[in-house]
């Protein structure tokens, strides 16, 4: 007994010895970082986007010295909230956009430094993005999506119009879509094809409905969906989904956007950039142009969806964290979008990407600036899902806007109220 | 009368050592289970009773207590009541269909028709799927384009495909119509098994006093599946009640059309894991839940109680 007590005694002196040795200062990061492991969080994506992800891997592994492990979720926002009070999240994580707001007043992740992480590079609307109201940041974009207007050609030319009959303007559509759907109707029989489609989701529609200063948010960040600026904005969409020509991909019976249009079932939609690899991928036979996203009270815009990478408050190898994300939204960036298929959210990597010899890509890219961030406070997760629960109560007809918004706003900010 | 006279029995005798160590022995081997039970479900069921007097935050472990506020709220708030009624009507609607039927084809499959083994076979088939599998085929059936509208439409009753998904008065139904059709195969093979056991004696006697197929079904077969189906309804009446995934996977999450598949369960997911982190009133929607399950199940016991066949 007494033999086994001192051996460990020796055991511990010697760890504690070794770990004294290790946390020798006036190291060079690359010396610290080398041989040591990292875990990031991600989300399972398409093969392509996990062939690139290795890639930026093996490349900064070759590059370090350093190990990195994934850790993939199914479905993060529910799993990694589990880990963030088990204090077991990965070093480094996938943070959406549109969460950001929500995991910032949870404590979870590291403030990062500005002139550090070399924030100027990144567009500016999407660095806002991962920065607080109280101008911290806590998480680096990696990439961003962006809409734009997909437009069939080949059944554009069968009914006799061109590219160029397209409106620019939200409003024309309302006396376009008709037209061709009329059209469409005549060439392929009634219901077989439809003019347009839209989704009955706040991620889509946000950029509409805030126009003319409406907010879908009071200062307290309480559903405001029934005030009047937005009221006038959904009325406006109601007109044209009143034409008849403007569906959601369910009421046509298929899944979403890309589906609908590359079945050649609808002639324009709108959807972002990572719609353009799986239409040439499974649909190639579908000829099609992307234009900008039609302009709405005089204005451009549209609306883009960004991912970023923010450093658990916990995490273990701090420094090896830094060092991956300044690498995987820097050197790593390109070989990362590119294979991943979306934009990257840097200028200098989009012009070095050569981006602009796409011409797909180019319209995507040209958006970034002025898109609207998929991004509202801490509780829009809640007030999109009560604007989903009502909206097709106003396009049945059973409700007006005004009444099923109203009910929408009640069962939010009765939902928000629950949880104060 | 049985359990008083055991009582008795018990209080009179005295256990020799023989049987006291046997009694030890007993309890040592009950251990392990008595241990995981009362930690992952005992102290879980207390820890949920405790959360549901606060207001919770978990990731920044900070637990105020706010008496009664919880379920104050949860009495008053409108969303809450539709998803008990949902519930409810879920449940009320499911139940009964869903029992009687598998008896009815329990004893279909029990007499002597061709084709038994098939029968049973196909049947079953349903229960081995898995329920979020059932819930998107289910789904693509009823699509605006699917198959269900298709036949209507061919057989003339309607002119365009009913949104059933999208439709709040549907979509329920359409949930319901494909619970009670994927669980009656488990509750009728559960009712088949008990139906070997049935002596054809007792037919026999019904046949010669005269007794009609519909008669034999009602005095004989119902009577004495009476046992297994308080098991059946008990489990039926939890299982409704705690249904989750379907609506889940219908409403992808939201429990829309217009909060028409919104189930308290779903509603204890949305408060648990959204963006409210809201775990202190998810936990008093679970202890209403589970409150009123078990007043149902005692109600249904109750009422299906089996004395008078002894």
């Amino acid at each position: 007994m007494k033999k086994l007590f001192s051996m460990v005694l020796v055991v511990v002196l010697a760890l504690s010895l070794a770990s004294c040795g290790t946390k020798e200062t006036g190291k060079s990061v690359e010396e610290k970082i080398k041989g040591k492991t990292l875990t990031v969080g991600i989300w399972g994506g398409n093969d392509a986007e996990a062939a690139a992800l290795n890639q930026v891997i093996k490349d900064f592994e070759a590059k370090t010295g350093a190990k990195i492990e994934l850790k993939t979720y199914t479905d993060i926002n529910t799993q990694i909230q589990a880990d963030f009070i088990g204090g077991t999240a990965p070093d480094v994580f996938y943070v959406d956009g549109s969460m950001f707001p929500f995991y910032a007043t949870l404590d979870v992740m590291l403030e990062l430094d500005a002139k550090e992480m070399g924030t100027d590079a990144y567009y500016s609307n999407l660095m806002d993005a991962f920065t607080t109201d109280e101008g911290k940041i806590y998480a680096i974009p990696k990439d961003v999506s962006v809409l734009a207007t997909y437009v069939n050609t080949d059944i554009l030319e069968e009914v006799g119009l061109q590219l160029s009959d397209i409106p620019t303007a939200l409003e024309d559509m309302v006396t376009f879509l008709p037209e061709l759907q009329a059209k469409l109707d005549a060439k392929y029989g009634v219901g077989q094809v439809t003019a347009m489609t839209y989704n009955q989701d706040l991620a889509r529609n946000l950029h509409l409905f805030e126009r003319n200063e409406a907010s879908l948010i009071d200062e307290n960040e309480m559903s405001t969906l029934s005030s009047d600026g937005v009221i006038k904005n959904l009325d406006f969409m109601m007109d044209l989904v009143n034409t008849g020509a403007y569906k959601t991909p369910a009421e046509i019976g298929l899944g979403w956007n890309g589906e609908v249009f590359g079945t050649g079932k609808c002639v324009i939609m709108e959807e972002g950039n990572w719609v353009y690899g799986n239409l040439k991928q499974n649909y190639p036979e579908i000829n099609f142009e992307v234009i900008d996203m039609p302009t709405y009270l005089g204005e451009k815009s549209s609306m883009s969806f960004t991912v970023g990478y923010a450093v658990y408050s916990k995490a273990k190898e701090v420094a090896l964290a830094k060092e991956w994300i300044k690498y995987a939204t820097g050197d790593g960036m390109a070989t990362w979008v590119a294979g991943a298929g979306c934009l990257p959210s840097r200028n200098d990597v989009a012009t070095e990407m050569k981006i602009e010899s796409d011409p797909v890509m180019k319209t995507h890219l040209a958006q970034v600036e002025y898109a609207v961030p998929w991004q509202k406070g801490t509780t829009i997760s809640i007030i999109n899902s009560a604007y989903q629960n009502y909206i097709q109560s106003v396009v049945s007809g059973e409700m007006t806007t005004v009444e099923a918004m109203k009910k929408a706003d009640t069962q939010a900010n009765d939902e928000i109220n629950n949880s104060k | 009368m049985t359990d008083s006279r055991n009582k008795v029995a018990i209080t009179k005798y005295k256990y020799t050592k023989r049987e006291k160590g046997e009694h030890k022995q007993a309890y040592l081997f009950l251990t392990p289970s008595i241990l995981i039970t009362s930690i992952f479900i005992g102290l879980s069921v207390l820890f949920v009773i405790y959360l549901s007097f606060h207001k919770v935050n978990l990731f920044a472990k900070t637990y105020t207590p706010i008496g009664l506020k919880n379920y104050f709220r949860a009495f008053t708030d409108s969303t809450t009541r539709v998803a008990f009624k949902n519930t409810l009507t879920f449940s009320l609607v499911v139940v009964p269909i869903q029992t009687f039927l598998a008896l009815v084809i329990a004893a279909v499959l029990n007499s002597k028709i061709k084709g038994k083994m098939f029968f049973r076979t196909t049947l079953f088939l349903p229960t081995l799927t898995s329920s979020s599998a059932l819930t998107l085929i289910f789904m693509f059936m009823f699509s605006v384009t699917g198959p269900i509208n298709g036949i209507l439409i061919k057989m003339g009753i309607i002119d365009t495909g009913i949104n059933y998904l999208n439709n709040p008065n549907f979509s329920l139904k359409v949930i319901m119509g494909m619970n009670i059709w994927s669980t009656i195969p488990y509750y009728m093979t559960l009712y088949l098994a008990t139906l070997q056991d049935l002596p054809a004696s007792m037919y026999e006697a019904a046949e010669i006093d005269g007794a009609n197929s519909i008669k034999k079904f009602f005095y004989i077969t119902v009577p004495y599946l009476k046992p297994m189906t308080t098991y059946v309804l008990l489990t039926s009446i939890i299982g409704t009640l705690q249904m989750f995934d379907q609506a889940y996977i219908f409403s992808n999450g939201s429990g829309g059309p217009a909060n028409s598949t919104l189930t308290v369960s779903l509603m204890i997911y949305k408060y648990a894991f959204g963006t409210q982190n809201a775990m202190g009133f998810a936990a008093t929607l679970a202890i209403m839940l589970a409150v009123l399950i078990m007043i149902l199940s005692l109600i249904s016991q109750k009422v299906n109680k089996s004395e008078s066949l002894y």
